[in-house]
Parts: structure tokens; sequence; C-alpha cells
């Protein structure tokens, strides 16, 4: 049998066991760690709910190992989020699985039942969402977890006012706290936030809030005033979406400085906690570290200024920029056009939709006074000048 | 003046069989159904509008695009289609596997497919396709399959699972239990492109096969493991105890790591490690 030198791993699960005595830690590396370790957990409140939470949680959906949890737990972390729809139900049975044997008092599970009929791009919810289907779906996942309740339960990805005050979405809710099967009920939303918060609040029923949120969001300031709100309301926000996919590029090579743009989201006080998802143990042992040191360093702010700088290939689709344009163009097709080209080397669907908006060759050749400005910081000008050129590639090069 | 025609010589050059790829719409046209297709295409960036939370994981297997469409007939049954394309086979049937059960109904079509109430997903080349019905009866259930076949023959991709499955000892494995893990298996980074498969319901255990570029890659992965331990025993094939998930038994072979988990008889252990060497070296 061999024994191993200490490495950052087994100095943080050592120290979790409580048997930091065993070893030696005798890098800077590692005092810097126990530094941190000392530090107490900020814990926010949730709103009314009473709940107090560590400020970063656990969002399951990619998890596979059930020690991730475990060593999630031993780090202080208790609030796991899941949902109805993950991996067919098999996320939620795993978390089932591995919770099953704790104490109830021990962790905090959130679940997600998303609407049976919902229109993806109005954001519609249709008759076929009923609070007897959503219902069954809330008696099947807390099947999955082995749980008699769940803490918290969302009504999933909505994206509209008349959603989230849908009629069958508030009863279904107020049953599901009637009959015990969640303490707290709300709506969790990644699109056209401010309006479903504001909506949040209104209803008088939802406790809780789940938005995306992150650095990036072209409408942060709108988020943040919808999210101030919600808590001068008494509803508890939870963050999602706050590493803002995590990467720069779509190839996913370039990743952000995550932590950074953990730490940012988590800087607001109105945010209770946040659920990034994590897959390893390192991505475990960073995340949980900004639950005892929420400092931006300068080089995480530096980071986070530059990444917001360099803007990148894909337009928000914000719109903010249309009405500064003084030839009325359709900037944002024209910047999806010009992702399509550079970022997705799909020509011909960039083609298809410039010939469809039946404009000038370079629209903006005739014009000396734009006035257009992007808040991703595009050259827009520059890049009409450039996507509109492929208009006039024959057909024959592309078929 | 120089630059615009270099760039449009680059851009004529590079994108013409792009061009031609995407000519053909990922649907077909079938006999009495009206075929409504969304006007949007997720992408990586976008996937997240279609599938809220669940993209993370589509994005792990190396997502490439989603489109949807709606099949409707005369006595309108309405069956939509989302079809899940990933840059790999392999990525495909990752994906596949992380939704399916060994439960579920098994039926044949592409690779692998399965029909459950109002829903029936399959694997076809790198192609993920999920199928679903709003009303639930015999009819939607035939009308599934149908669909599922017409949209397997149009996209005429191939057929098969990952050959590595096979490395699998069959012993008391449970049938369709195999999963692809792209990144971060057990945890640790530096185990990617992990298979597993589960074997008995009673105290079950599973068997994992991690394919790596080249022996040392291999061995460097083994290497980070054995470091992350606090106490291992074995030379040839080691074996760690974790806490949360049991006995670890772990052995290099070429440039696979071969490993079993949670099974608490060493001659078992050993029996499986051996077969699933046997099995490669075949």
């Amino acid at each position: 049998m061999q024994k191993l030198e200490l490495n950052r791993r087994n100095f943080i699960r050592t120290t979790l066991i409580g048997g930091a005595g065993l070893l030696t830690a005798s890098s800077s590396f590692a005092n810097d760690e126990e530094k941190l370790k000392s530090r107490p957990i900020i814990k926010r409140k949730l709103g009314k709910t009473g709940l107090e939470l560590p400020i970063v949680s656990f969002g399951v959906m990619r998890v596979d190992s059930p020690a991730l949890i475990h060593a999630a737990l031993k780090e202080g972390i208790i609030h796991f989020d899941t949902a109805h729809g993950y991996q067919r139900g098999k996320n939620e049975e795993l978390l089932g699985e591995i919770l099953k044997d704790l104490p109830r008092n021990s962790f905090i599970i959130a679940t997600k039942v998303q609407p049976e009929e919902q229109d993806r791009t109005t954001g519609k919810l249709g008759a076929a969402s009923t609070s007897k289907a959503f219902l069954e779906k809330l008696d099947i996942s807390l099947k999955r977890l082995n749980l008699d309740c769940v803490d918290i339960l969302y009504v999933h990805a909505l994206s509209t006012r008349d959603a989230v005050l849908f009629p069958e979405m508030l009863e279904a809710v107020t049953q599901a706290k009637k009959t015990g099967k969640a303490k707290f009920v709300g709506v969790s939303t990644h699109r056209n936030e401010p309006e479903v918060i504001q909506a949040v609040i209104d209803s008088n029923i939802y406790d809780v809030v789940l938005t995306a949120i992150n650095y990036k969001q072209a409408h942060l300031a709108e988020v943040k005033k919808a999210i101030a709100a919600a808590a001068k309301a008494g509803i508890g926000v939870i963050a999602m979406k706050t590493m803002a996919g995590a990467f720069h590029d779509k190839e996913r090579t370039q990743p952000i400085n995550c932590k950074a743009a953990l730490k940012f989201v988590m800087q607001d006080e109105n945010i209770t906690t946040s659920i990034p998802g994590i897959i390893n143990f390192d991505q475990l042992t960073e995340n949980a570290s900004v639950n005892r040191d929420l400092t931006l360093t300068t080089k995480e702010q530096a980071d986070l200024i530059i990444d917001k700088s360099q803007g990148s290939l894909y337009c928000q689709q914000c719109n903010q920029c249309v009405p500064n344009c003084r030839k009325d163009l359709p900037i944002p097709e024209l910047m999806r056009a010009y992702m399509y080209t550079y970022g997705y080397r799909d020509v011909l669907n960039a083609q298809e939709l410039i010939a469809n908006l039946e404009l000038p060759d370079n629209p903006c050749e005739i014009c000396n006074n734009c006035k257009v400005e992007c808040t991703q910081n595009f050259q827009v000008r520059n890049r009409i000048a450039d996507v509109t050129r492929i208009k006039n590639v024959p057909e024959e090069f592309l078929i | 003046m120089k630059s615009s025609k270099l760039f449009l010589l680059l851009l004529l050059l590079q994108l013409s069989v792009i061009a031609k790829n995407k000519s053909e719409s990922p649907f077909p046209l079938i006999n009495n159904w009206n075929l409504t297709v969304d006007e949007i295409v997720y992408e990586p960036n976008n996937l997240w509008d279609a599938i809220n939370g669940a993209a993370d994981l589509y994005l792990e297997y190396n997502f490439i695009n989603l489109h949807i469409g709606t099949y409707i007939n005369a006595d309108k049954i309405e069956i939509k289609a989302e079809l899940y394309r990933h840059k790999t086979e392999v990525d495909a049937f990752g994906i596949y596997s992380q939704e399916r059960d060994p439960g579920y109904n098994f039926i044949k079509i592409g690779a692998q497919g399965y029909l459950q109430e109002g829903v029936l997903n399959f694997l076809t080349g790198s192609y993920y396709v999920k199928l679903s019905a709003y009303q639930t009866n015999n009819i939607t259930q035939t009308a599934l399959q149908k669909i599922a076949v017409e949209i397997d023959k149009h996209l005429n991709q191939t057929r098969q699972l990952p050959k590595i499955l096979q490395y699998f000892p069959s012993g008391e494995k449970q049938l369709n239990s195999e999963q692809y893990i792209a990144k971060n298996f057990l945890g640790y980074n530096f185990f990617n492109n992990a298979y597993t498969a589960s074997y008995r319901k009673e105290q079950p255990f599973k068997v994992f096969i991690i394919e790596t570029k080249n022996e040392k890659e291999a061995k460097a992965a083994l290497a980070s493991f054995i470091k992350e331990q606090n106490e291992i025993v074995g030379d040839k094939t080691y074996e760690v105890t974790e806490p949360n998930t049991g006995i670890i038994a772990i052995r290099l072979f070429k440039h696979f790591i071969c490993g079993i988990l949670n099974c608490k008889s060493s001659d078992l252990r050993n029996k499986y490690l051996e077969q699933t060497i046997v099995n490669i070296q075949k």
C-alpha cells in the first residue's frame, strides 16, 4: 500500500473530514487554502421564505458522480437544483439516490416542472397546460427524488407576464403548497426576465424567482432593477446562467473567467444564491471558494472589462441600436447574417436572409452620419458593409 | 479593393461544399402529412431558448444544431420532430445514452430507438431524433413509428452503435445500459471519453472503459488519478475506496483505461477486468 503526497484536492477533502492535523500543509498554496477555509460561508436570506442559503449553490444538470454531490455538501453547499425534464428524469433519479440516506434537513432541493404546452417563440401557454398535468409531473418528480416534498418548485422557463399569471399554473402551485408537496413555489426565466420578475411580484403567490443574469447581458441594468424590486417585495431571487455560456466562441475553445463572472453577479445583495453547473472537483473547489470570498480581484475585474469591450460575433438582438439608424436598417437581422457568415460559415443562410431584406448594395454607403451605437461595441457600419456584399455572390457558386 | 476581392474569393472557395449540404431540408415530406418547419434553427448560442437548462448537457456532446418541425395529418394528429445534430456519431450516442433507460421499450429504428407513450426517440448517425405527440393512443403510437422511419430514411446516416460497446463483457450486463460520458467522468477533468455499462440488478456495479488518444495520454490520466487518492493499493490493477462511489478498480491497457465501480467481490472485479481486456484484444 502506498501513501500519496498532499495535493490540492486531498487537502480540501482532508480538512473537510476534520483530519487536517494528519497532514502537514507546507506550500503557500495550502496556506492560502487554509486562510480561505477559516472564513465563514457567506449566506443570504431567500426573501420571505426564511431559508438561509450560501451564495453559491449547485446546478446538478451534468453530474454523474455521487462523490461530487457529497463533496459539495462537505463544502457547505446545501441547495441542489434539478428539473423534471433533465435527462428524461434520470437527473432527478440520480439526485434522489444520492440524497436518500441523508437527513432531510441537511439539504434543499429545487426542481422545475414545465407547463405541458408552451409556444417556444411567443412564450404563450396553451390549453394543455393544465394544473392537473403539472401536478402529475410533480408527483413523478417527487417519486424520482425519493421525497414527499421539494423545498422549491418552479414553473419552468416562463418568458411572459401572461404565462406567469396563467390561471392553471397559479392553481397548480397553490395546490402543490397546500398539499405539502412544495414548501415554496417560484418561476424560472431566461428570456424577457424583467417582465417575468414583475409578474412574479404582482402574483402574490410565488415566493421565488430563478432568473438568468450575467455580466454580458445587454439588458443587465433592467434585470437588476427588476431583481431589486422583487427583493423589496420579499421575493427570493436566485441567479442562473451567471457564466454567460462559459465560452467566448461557438467552438467553445476560449473560456471566460467563470469565477469572476460568478462573483460579479453575486455582488448584488438582492440575489440570494446562484446555481452554476458543476461537473468536476476543480470546478467545485473554485465555485465553493466564492462562498467564502466574494471579492473581485484586480485581475478578475480586468478580465470582465476586457470581455465586455471585446464584444463577439453574436448579436444579442436587443434592438437598442435600431432607433438610431437614419436609414431604418434592420440591423439585428444584418448582424445575424454577419454571424452566419463569419461565425458559422453558413453563407447560403446569410445570403437568403439578406435577400429577403431587399436592401440596396452597401446600404450605409450614402450615409455619412452614423449614430448607431451597439451595446456590445460592434462596429455596426463596417459589419454591414462586409456582410451585404454576399448578396451579389452568384448563386451557382453556392449550390 | 484588393481585400474585398480576396474576401469574396475565400468565401466562394470555402463555402460551396457547406452550401450544398445546406440546400436539403433535414425533414422529409411525407404523404398525407403536412409539415411545418420552425424558422429558428437552434445553435449552441441559443439552445437555451429551446430546451432551457438541459442545453448544458447537449453542449458537452458537441451539439451543432437543432431543427424543429411539426407534422399534422387530416385527423389532426400532431407529431413534433426535433432533430439534434452533433459533431460525431459518438457524440450523438452520448446524449442519446444520457436520456435512455434500460427499462424502455426498444424498437428497431436507426442505430437504436425506443417507443414510450407519446414519445419515440432514436439515434441515427450523428443525429439524435426526438418525436413526440400531444395525444397518446394507438393511432399516435403508429404515427410516431411511421414518421420515424421516414426521417431515418431521409437523413440516411450510418446506423451503428459505437464499436467500443462490444468490449464490455456480456455476463450479467443490463441490456441497453451503456452510456458514453464525454467529459469529467467521476468528476475528474482528466477522465474523458468514458463508456460505462451496468451489471446486475442486485448489488449492481459498473464496468467502464476510457479511450484516450494514445498510451502516453492514458498513462498520464492514470497517474493523475493515482495522485488524487489518499490511499491506493496495487501496482497493475489499482484499487481505491471512495466513500460515496465504493471500490474503484482500475487498470491500464494500451490506450484504454478499464475499471470497475462499486463491485465488492475481488473475484468479480478481476474477472470482468480480464474479460474487458480480452475483448479489446480481439
